[in-house]
């Protein structure tokens, strides 16, 4: 499990990347998370919407409700331009502090 | 089926959903959709073959205490109002050295730059030696600093005027998805302003730059001042150009001039 703190810092990142892969809700995106993560992100549900709300208000994803094919109202989110250049540089330091430690720890560091 | 007589799911749900609507901080929108997301959840556990109550139970310790929520939303809502909340001064909520600083670098030299031409331009002519306009104008045209003036005058206005009217972000633990919807178009409004600003009275210095180029005579009637350089172009058509070509190419790594 991860620490508190980089759940908190790993948290942007993360929501842009998946929503990149396209539009998704506050549910489905913690499955995502779960189940990508094999179980060592495990955010909890109602602390998701703050944050997705944090990123909604700096413009780098949008929302919108829409109907589920179950009838239901969700309230999907989904990436905007902003939000896909943050990703790079998102991803930038990310991968920076990923291969330092690669190098450190003498694992194979991932490919850019 | 035994369960449902037993545990009536959409009372608790119900129940549920006025504990949640007794948190102040907690805006309609987000109310519902934590809603979904509680229901979402059930859904899920019932799938997984437990029953009404025990999806219930779980899917409710899973989005969390009411009360933890809402003191969440607060700690989101704060940040984002601090961002907002009135520095003091003439200034109002902006400051203007830290939103300098953090603008990206194309964007910096050219408000230096700006600055420059503006004070040489209108400080030069007065105090500086005698006759300097004779020895400027024909290679600046009549107006030197006059696009670049504007430029930052009008950016200086949009952002004072942004900063005096902010986005409707501050009761923020109210808002809707009108507002929000309002909001967003508002800083995406202010941002392209914010860019017509800056690149229009450079246009406009350009255009003029051409149109008087064609229409000056060849002799000077012995007017010093209607003497025109053939390097005139450089200061009044290709330097101005090379800024809004910088300034497009700028990183529009900031949405607004005002946020940090």
């Amino acid at each position: 499990m991860l620490t508190k703190d980089l759940v908190a810092a790993s948290s942007k990142p993360l929501l842009l990347s998946i929503l990149a892969g396209g539009e998704s809700y506050g549910y489905e995106i913690i499955q995502k998370v779960r189940e990508l993560s094999g179980g060592q992100i495990e955010w909890s549900d109602g602390m998701l919407y703050p944050v997705l709300h944090r990123l909604e208000r700096d413009g780098l994803i949008d929302s919108e409700w829409k109907e589920a094919d179950t009838g239901r109202e969700r309230k999907y989110y989904f990436l905007s331009s902003d939000g896909r250049k943050a990703i790079k540089t998102e991803r930038h330091q990310w991968l920076a502090v990923h291969n330092t430690l690669c190098k450190l720890w003498k694992i194979k560091p991932a490919s850019i | 089926m035994e369960n449902q007589t037993r545990f009536d799911l959409n009372a608790a749900i119900d129940n549920w959903r006025n504990e949640l609507a007794a948190q102040p901080n907690l805006a309609p929108d987000d109310r519902r959709e934590l809603e979904t997301h509680l229901r979402d959840a059930i859904a899920r556990f019932q799938q997984q073959g437990l029953n009404d109550e025990e999806s219930f139970c779980l899917a409710r310790h899973r989005v969390g205490q009411p009360q933890q929520i809402g003191e969440e939303f607060v700690k989101a809502n704060t940040a984002a109002v601090g961002a907002n909340v009135p520095s003091g001064g003439i200034f109002m909520n902006f400051n203007l050295y830290k939103d300098f600083l953090a603008a990206p670098l194309e964007l910096r030299v050219f408000a230096i730059f700006s600055l420059v031409v503006t004070i040489l331009g209108l400080a030069l002519p007065i105090l500086g030696p005698k006759h300097l306009l004779e020895y400027i104008i024909p290679f600046t045209g009549w107006n030197p600093a006059l696009g670049y003036m504007s430029g930052l005058i009008m950016s200086f206005s949009i952002i004072y005027i942004y900063a005096k009217f902010p986005p409707l972000l501050l009761p923020s633990d109210k808002q809707s998805m009108a507002h929000r919807a309002l909001h967003h178009l508002y800083t995406k409004s202010v941002t392209w302003l914010l860019r017509l600003g800056l690149i229009a009275p450079l246009a406009v210095q350009i255009v003029f730059g051409l149109l008087y180029d064609d229409k000056l005579p060849d002799n000077n009637f012995g007017n010093p001042y209607l003497t025109v350089s053939p390097w005139r172009p450089v200061w009044t058509v290709l330097i101005p150009a090379l800024w809004i070509a910088i300034l497009l190419m700028a990183p529009q790594n900031r949405r607004t001039p005002k946020r940090a």
